[in-house]
């Protein structure tokens, strides 16, 4: 159980990590040497990751598999409670 | 847009829960007579309906014919998908409860027996093509009756251990099973993790067809992870676009027919 929770919170941590990468290489000040170069790099890290949870456990994969499905609802909706913060101020 | 592919990729969501067809056309079924498989790598594979001599009980060795109009009958019979059946009716107590099929393959492949009782067939390279399932046999009440596998020499072996309060006729089962060439794809309990983890990973792009579809695969993983089995797609060509993409600008195209979940085998 403790496990499943862990690698939940280990992928969410994951996506977070990867969105604001994203985020920041397409950002219009970055450069196309950096931009493509930084997806290069992105996509290479996450198939690798990818790669490493097929080692996993069952519970430790269900865990990774769930925390993967919830990480972009649930980071997108702090995201969406912090701009509106940064409004209200 | 948004709502297209939302439709789109939940018909393939539905097609993915299609069964897989099952097994119908005649084959050799005369004591002697060969039976071709075909592996996934497109290799034939091939074995012997057993005759007389290669039937035993205990130490004897009874003829199939052990009373007058009940003979050991083997009726063999391939599925569009490529499966290969061989059902063994036995009459009566009297009749061999060992069953010898010849066994033929390709030079350099090796026979992988598994735990569940099935065996796996592994190709030159040491990858597996096809797989003889798990056996079964019941007798004439529908019970399950004991029965094992093996492969003893050159020779694929099916036990049937009956006795002589067993109801009969008792009906047993070895049969060939075979992936990519037959239109399905296998994957093993590793490469279900990794579509899992990549599905997950997938449904992390702001693409919503991408989104969905991985969010798909994640879900099928994740279902044959927490139920210790693998997944498995029939694959296949439509006009269209047929089934999976109604409406699709292709002449035909490729897709998932369906999607099941399998264990033993090369699920390990």
């Amino acid at each position: 159980m403790w496990i499943m929770i862990t690698m939940a919170v280990v992928a969410v941590i994951v996506y977070t990590i990867t969105a604001t990468t994203a985020r920041w290489l397409e950002r219009p000040t970055t450069a196309p040497v950096a931009r493509f170069g930084g997806w290069a790099v992105l996509v290479a890290t996450l198939a690798f990751l990818v790669s490493m949870a097929s080692h996993l456990s069952t519970d430790a994969l269900l865990g990774l598999i769930l925390g993967a499905l919830l990480a972009p609802i649930l980071v997108g909706k702090i995201w969406a409670r912090l701009k509106s913060r940064e409004g209200d101020k | 847009m948004k709502v297209r592919s939302r439709v789109v990729l939940t018909t393939i969501a539905m097609a993915a829960i299609l069964p897989l067809g099952g097994v119908a056309n005649a084959a050799p079924s005369t004591p002697g007579e060969e039976i071709q498989g075909t592996g996934t790598d497109g290799s034939q594979i091939s074995w012997q309906i057993p005759h007389d001599t290669l039937g035993e009980r205990g130490d004897a060795s009874p003829s199939f014919d052990t009373i007058p109009g009940a003979s050991t009958s083997f009726d063999t019979k391939t599925g569009p998908n490529g499966e290969v059946s061989t059902t063994i009716t036995i009459p009566d107590a009297a009749a061999p409860s060992r069953y010898e099929f010849p066994l033929n393959l390709p030079a350099g492949f090796t026979t992988d027996p598994q735990e569940d009782g099935s065996i796996t067939v592994n190709n030159a390279a040491g990858l597996p093509v096809g797989s003889f399932k798990k056996p079964w046999a019941t007798d004439a009440n529908g019970g399950a009756i004991s029965t094992s596998l093996k492969v003893e020499g050159n020779s694929l072996v099916q036990h049937v251990d009956f006795t002589e309060e067993t109801a009969f006729p008792v009906t047993a089962d070895p049969s060939w099973n075979w992936g990519w060439v037959s239109g399905h794809v296998y994957l093993n309990k590793m490469e279900t993790a990794k579509m899992g983890a990549g599905g997950g990973v997938a449904a992390w792009l702001p693409n919503p067809g991408v989104m969905w579809a991985g969010r798909t695969l994640a879900s099928l993983a994740a279902f044959a992870a927490a139920s210790g089995q693998c997944v498995q797609f029939k694959v296949g060509f439509g006009l269209g676009g047929l089934p999976l993409l109604p409406g699709s600008p292709l002449p035909f195209g490729a897709g998932i027919l369906g999607v099941d979940y399998y264990s033993g085998g090369y699920c390990s």
